[in-house]
């Protein structure tokens, strides 16, 4: 009872209408609307012998340029045309994104957005100024992905500065920003972008259709769009990928993948994407394609490394001994004669006191975690070792994955992986080799079964659709890369001239 | 639960190959051993008679019948009754065979690797996986074959670090009693060959309207020459 009566009273709807010609009731509505709001300002002003107010959130609006250019016309200029004079006002100030707004409801976006509102007595209309203004980051280099060869721009908070960035990479009218409103508080803009013509128009339809039909309260980072628009919610694997490399988005532009920008982040996503895009770092295609294919095999192998050499391990130290030279058996052997634990605990608890150790150095200020760190190392690597609470082998094998992990250039990839670590090495505990075997086997599965807006995940090797090794486990020479990866549906093979290898014989043409 | 999904026929291949050789590399070299005694590395060639001729059937059946599996045109061949017998016992014949298929699988393990765990374990985990795969389709069973098979494909290049240990001279002499025991020893294979025919039933869920018979007699192909691979080493390694 006492529920219904709460929400009842807290669905105060906006009404949907239009201004009344009297000032006072406008005004009325919106110092009902912002009661105990004491950041919205109201301005009356008399124009002519109009009497006017404008309304704007303060720290939102550019007041500067709202008194040069706004109340300094109306007041000084005191002739306006009668007949028709929203019109007339808007015909002498100066500022260029002016509106003429209607109903209540633009009335509020303006003035949430940071666009002062004028209302005007007699005047059905109201007019807002495109002078908002907020204090914001700075372009900076992005912290969560560093590049050695590149563009040291990131994304920042502000949305229109992020599709700026964009826009001065990709300057073809073809490229589309289509725009959203998510949160029904937060009211996000949330803005898809894609180019016309490279994006099946299936896949932007899609995309626009589970962005709808997101209604939550609010939108405070791209990770709540992504939970609610991907396809398998249960994986534990991202099946978007996100980045605040404004050159990695127009990279995935040009291959026909859409992104999705969100106000107040600075993550774009990015769909759909498979499980080779996750692997892909754009130093790859910055750095010589010899380089590239070495750093991903390298990526690829530790990836292996990360996901199955502790269960590995344990399964071989515990039941296939024969399996292992008889040196090295020896030498683990009389590491681990002084271990009171089983393989397996043992296992455990480093991956753990590992795993603990990170996240305690991620959420610590740096001065901190690097003590944390230190001290953490020092206590596992060194005095765990002697006081015969785990064998030595042991912590190389933990440190090994610890780095392996690493590798992964994209870190929603390396939380997958540093998960699904664990029921990995407990299966290589209870059942050996043969455990781990079938973890791989149902990691495959998965995989295979996965789809990224309607992209198969392991594409395009498992689907062995052309071209298939062009830029999954290698990468090839950019002159060869003359298609581009086939997504799903409408597809616009060719990226470039073909026959573009260079050479000492084409400079005679 | 009908199958939806659509299979290249390169991703067929990828089905069919593992389907086949698996079992058939550890259990056929000693048998077609004990036949064909020296001559068995030509008994995979021999044995692909069989395998041809089955693809053809079942390419023939396809074309007649298309876009059907070998249940629903066996009642349009035999009528009603005769061909659901006929359905009824095909499926009972691959409920069985699977049956085989897991059992040999927890021998090979329960015999060589983990002597002392319960052997249901190894069943359960595998049928388990296998549902797995089956309840996402056939493009997920295809997806994680292309996979699979790759990996033990490379895997199997292996053998060939053994390159010093092999003796060539244990070939001969070549064909020592006729051409009977290849022959007899390639009967042995004739068990796998003739699984081929379960690309009838994967041939409703390719891509393409026309289905050429190059894909099977490909896969037939490589089928054979995996097999001759394995035989050939065995009997140059172990003699």
């Amino acid at each position: 009872m006492f529920r219904r009566t709460k929400r009842s009273a807290k669905k105060s709807v906006v009404p949907n209408q239009s201004f009344s010609e009297k000032l006072e009731e406008n005004v009325s509505f919106f110092t009902n609307l912002y009661e105990q709001s004491t950041d919205v300002v109201f301005h009356s002003v008399s124009i002519g012998n109009r009497q006017a107010t404008i309304i704007y959130i303060e720290g939102l609006t550019d007041t500067q340029k709202l008194d040069e250019q706004v109340l300094n016309i109306l007041l000084a200029e005191a002739e306006f045309n009668e007949e028709n004079f929203l019109q007339s006002v808007e015909n002498r100030i100066p500022v260029s994104n002016m509106k003429k707004i209607a109903t209540y409801v633009e009335g509020i976006d303006e003035i949430s957005n940071g666009n002062p509102i004028l209302l005007v007595d007699g005047e059905k209309q109201a007019l807002s100024f495109g002078i908002a203004k907020f204090e914001m980051r700075s372009i900076a280099e992005p912290e969560a992905e560093m590049a050695i060869r590149g563009p040291r721009e990131g994304f920042t908070e502000s949305i229109g500065v992020n599709t700026s960035l964009l826009r001065r990479i990709i300057k073809d009218p073809a490229l589309k920003m289509k725009n959203l409103q998510i949160g029904k508080y937060t009211k996000t803009k949330v803005v898809i972008s894609y180019i016309d013509g490279l994006a099946d128009p299936g896949l932007i339809k899609e995309i626009e259709d589970r962005l709808n039909r997101i209604k939550i309260d609010g939108v405070l980072e791209s990770g709540y769009i992504e939970q609610f628009i991907e396809d398998n919610p249960y994986s534990p694997f991202p099946q978007m990928l996100f980045t605040e490399r404004p050159d990695v988005v127009s990279g995935n532009l040009l291959e026909g993948r859409a992104a999705i920008f969100i106000d107040g982040t600075p993550f774009c996503l990015i769909a759909p994407v498979s499980f080779f895009s996750l692997f892909q770092s754009q130093e790859d295609y910055y750095d010589r394609f010899w380089v590239g294919t070495f750093v991903r095999s390298l990526r690829f192998l530790f990836l292996g490394i990360s996901l199955f050499l502790p269960a590995i391990y344990v399964a071989v130290t515990t039941f296939h001994q024969e399996m292992i030279p008889t040196n090295l058996m020896l030498s683990i052997a009389s590491s681990r004669e002084a271990v009171p634990f089983p393989a397996i605990i043992e296992v455990i608890i480093m991956e753990i006191a590992f795993e603990a150790l990170r996240e305690a150095g991620i959420r610590l200020p740096k001065q901190v975690g690097s003590a944390v760190s230190i001290v953490g190392a020092l206590v596992i690597g060194q005095a765990a070792v002697q006081a015969g609470i785990v064998s030595a082998p042991m912590i190389i094998v933990v440190s090994i994955t610890g780095i392996a992990s690493f590798l992964v250039p994209r870190y929603s990839m390396g939380l997958t992986v540093r998960l699904l670590r664990f029921p990995i090495i407990l299966l290589g505990g209870a059942i050996g080799l043969i455990g781990v075997m079938l973890a791989f086997i149902l990691i495959i599965i998965h995989l295979s079964s996965l789809r990224s807006f309607g992209l198969p995940y392991l594409g395009p090797i498992s689907t062995l659709r052309k071209p298939v090794f062009q830029d999954t486990l290698v990468r090839s020479p950019l002159w060869k890369m003359d298609y581009r990866p086939h997504l799903t549906g409408k597809y616009n093979p060719r990226r470039q001239k073909e026959n573009l290898k260079p050479g000492p014989k084409h400079h005679s043409e | 639960m009908l199958e939806k999904g659509k299979i290249s026929t390169l991703q067929m291949q990828f089905i069919i190959i593992p389907t086949i050789i698996a079992t058939g590399i550890l259990s056929i070299p000693s048998m077609a051993a004990q036949l064909a005694v020296h001559d068995m590395w030509m008994t995979p060639i021999a044995g692909s008679i069989i395998g041809f001729i089955t693809v053809f059937l079942v390419w023939k059946l396809h074309e007649l019948f298309p876009r059907m599996t070998p249940i629903q045109y066996n009642e349009k061949i035999l009528g009603k009754i005769l061909g659901s017998m006929l359905s009824f016992f095909l499926i009972f014949f691959y409920l069985h065979n699977t049956g085989l298929i897991v059992r040999q699988y927890t021998d090979f393990i329960t015999m060589n690797v983990l002597t002392e765990t319960p052997e249901l374990i190894f069943s359960l985990s595998i049928m388990v996986v296998s549902a797995l795969a089956v309840r996402g389709g056939i493009e997920v069973i295809a997806r994680s074959a292309v996979i699979c098979t790759t990996i033990f494909m490379l895997s199997s290049l292996s053998l060939l670090l053994l390159i010093k240990d092999m003796d060539v001279s244990l070939l001969l002499p070549i064909m020592e009693n006729g051409i009977t025991p290849v022959l007899k020893g390639g009967f042995v294979f004739g068990a796998w060959y003739s699984e081929l025919f379960l690309l009838a039933f994967i041939f409703p869920f390719l891509n393409r309207e026309k289905i050429s018979v190059k894909p099977g007699i490909l896969a037939t192909i490589y089928i054979m020459l995996i097999f001759f691979y394995v035989n050939f080493l065995c009997l140059l390694y172990l003699g």
